[in-house]
């Protein structure tokens, strides 16, 4: 189970996140919406401490970390329970595909790098990148297969929990669909996913839970079927609307 | 009187080369040392320390604000007066014989100084341009801040800085010949005393000039050679 409760964050006196709770049992998926600013990002990025939120609570797996009173060694322990997917991939540019997985098995578990090797060449099976890339550097990768390298990084770890910052949008749109599928075989493993997204289609698809923050806040959240389906909120509606628009201008 | 002697240039020759290693020892130990002290000043403006950062600052402005000439002097008589002032009046911590230091020591101090001011600066924005998502990336996969470092950022930063740290060993290799002053000789000092002796001085000034040329192109293509094969994971520009 992981507990995230009343999360605040401020830049320079203007609040970004006025508190934000959100439960999620394990093995499922959450999809957080809306509109850009609303501070979805900068939440997610809360969950596991790359940014530091200034109040709140968040426990995963057994580790609670308290804002502003937890020590570094706390807050690394729950970093080593989550993984983290940017928006723009974020690979180490010094390490081929394979190493970029290898990583972390190498320096933070101490794994021997034959086992880490073995790892990650799994895991890069998993995530359908073809074995005559795995010693490529990301610079000569596509953006579909770099987002899928980092995905199979993210699950090195084994992770309790994976965080998805906008995973498919700065990819050309068809590599869309092959990020979305391997994210769509991750969250049937069982592994728990908060994923921010502008994919409604997706989030109807995969996500148990959708929860739409505006300004914020929590504005709405509930099943996705509910939330993106019959949404009770006047924000979520408009919200929707103009997405849908935009969906509609271009379909 | 002929305008230039040739068979004098010829004989001198070899006499200047044959101190290439004393300018290469000082120039190249300097900056190694150089690099180090850069790092440690880069780190300590990146993560802003309190007091040092100030210190830091004051100490690349007093390096880059002054000339190396200078700077040289300053080390040269300071240090032996504070290690000789100490040995008067306290209790003998430093027991050196003030005389017996020779002069390479602190000309190494003083161009390991002068040259870790600029490499602060170019090892700073170095680290600064690997930029703050690769170093989230190794934060998010649970690496502690050490193992960024090592495993992510020097690595990337290294490749950003190595244009400029190869100029700045072709400066350090030409800025030594100041090292006289010290009481060092090197490539310039030999040609100023074969010079000296019989008023010859164009014919050993361009023996100096010639030798430190052939030494920089070397070094630059020792350089690029080195570029090519770190940046072999770069597509072109990236």
């Amino acid at each position: 189970m992981i507990r995230i409760n009343n999360i605040k964050k401020k830049y320079n006196n203007t609040e970004i996140l006025k508190g934000i709770d959100l439960n999620v049992e394990d093995g499922k998926v959450v999809a957080i919406i809306g509109p850009s600013g609303s501070g979805k990002t900068t939440f997610l990025r809360c969950i596991n401490h790359l940014e530091s939120p200034d109040e709140g609570v968040i426990s995963i797996g057994g580790k609670r970390v308290v804002a502003g009173s937890s020590k570094k060694k706390e807050i690394l322990e729950l970093q080593r329970k989550t993984a983290f997917v940017f928006q723009n991939y974020n690979l180490f540019r010094n390490k081929t595909a394979i190493e970029n997985v290898m990583l972390a098995l190498t320096v933070v578990k101490k794994y021997p790098k034959k086992k880490a090797r073995e790892i990650a060449e799994e895991l890069l099976d998993k995530v359908s990148l073809p074995r005559e890339r795995f010693e490529y550097y990301p610079s000569s990768l596509s953006g579909g297969q770099q987002q899928r390298i980092a995905i199979a990084r993210a699950l090195a770890l084994e992770p309790e929990l994976i965080l998805l910052d906008e995973p498919t949008s700065a990819l050309d749109p068809e590599l869309v669909d092959g990020v979305l599928d391997v994210i769509k075989k991750v969250a049937k493993e069982g592994i728990t996913l908060i994923v921010v997204t502008h994919e409604l289609s997706f989030a109807a698809e995969v996500a148990d839970e959708v929860v739409f923050i505006d300004n914020g806040e929590v504005v709405e959240k509930g099943r996705a079927s509910e939330v993106l389906g019959r949404p009770r909120e006047l924000r979520t509606k408009t919200f929707l609307r103009s997405i849908q628009r935009e969906y509609s201008l271009i379909g | 009187m002929k305008l230039f002697d040739f068979e004098f240039f010829i004989e001198c020759f070899p006499k200047i080369l044959a101190k290439l290693p004393v300018t290469l020892l000082i120039s190249v130990a300097s900056f190694v040392a150089a690099v180090i002290i850069g790092f440690i000043v880069a780190l300590i403006k990146i993560y802003k320390v309190p007091v040092l950062q100030r210190l830091a600052d004051l100490y690349i402005s007093f390096i880059r604000g002054t000339p190396v000439l200078v700077q040289l002097y300053i080390i040269c008589y300071g240090i032996p007066k504070i290690i000789y002032y100490e040995q008067v009046n306290f209790n003998k911590m430093l027991a050196v014989d003030v005389n017996l230091i020779p002069g390479v020591i602190y000309v190494l101090v003083a161009y390991s100084i002068n040259i870790g001011a600029y490499e602060a600066e170019t090892i700073r924005s170095a680290i600064e341009a690997v930029g703050r998502g690769q170093m989230e990336a190794a934060t998010s996969v649970g690496m502690t801040g050490a193992q960024t470092m090592i495993h992510v950022v020097i690595p990337q930063a290294f490749v950003i800085a190595l244009p400029n740290f190869g100029n700045a060993l072709i400066s350090a290799i030409k800025d030594t010949s100041l090292v006289f002053v010290a009481g060092v000789i090197d490539i310039l000092a030999q040609a100023k005393i074969l010079g000296a002796r019989v008023f010859n001085y164009l014919e050993v000034y361009i023996a100096a000039a010639l030798v430190y040329w052939g030494i920089c192109i070397v070094v630059e293509l020792l350089i690029k050679k080195t570029e090519e094969y770190i940046k072999r994971y770069e597509r072109s520009i990236v």
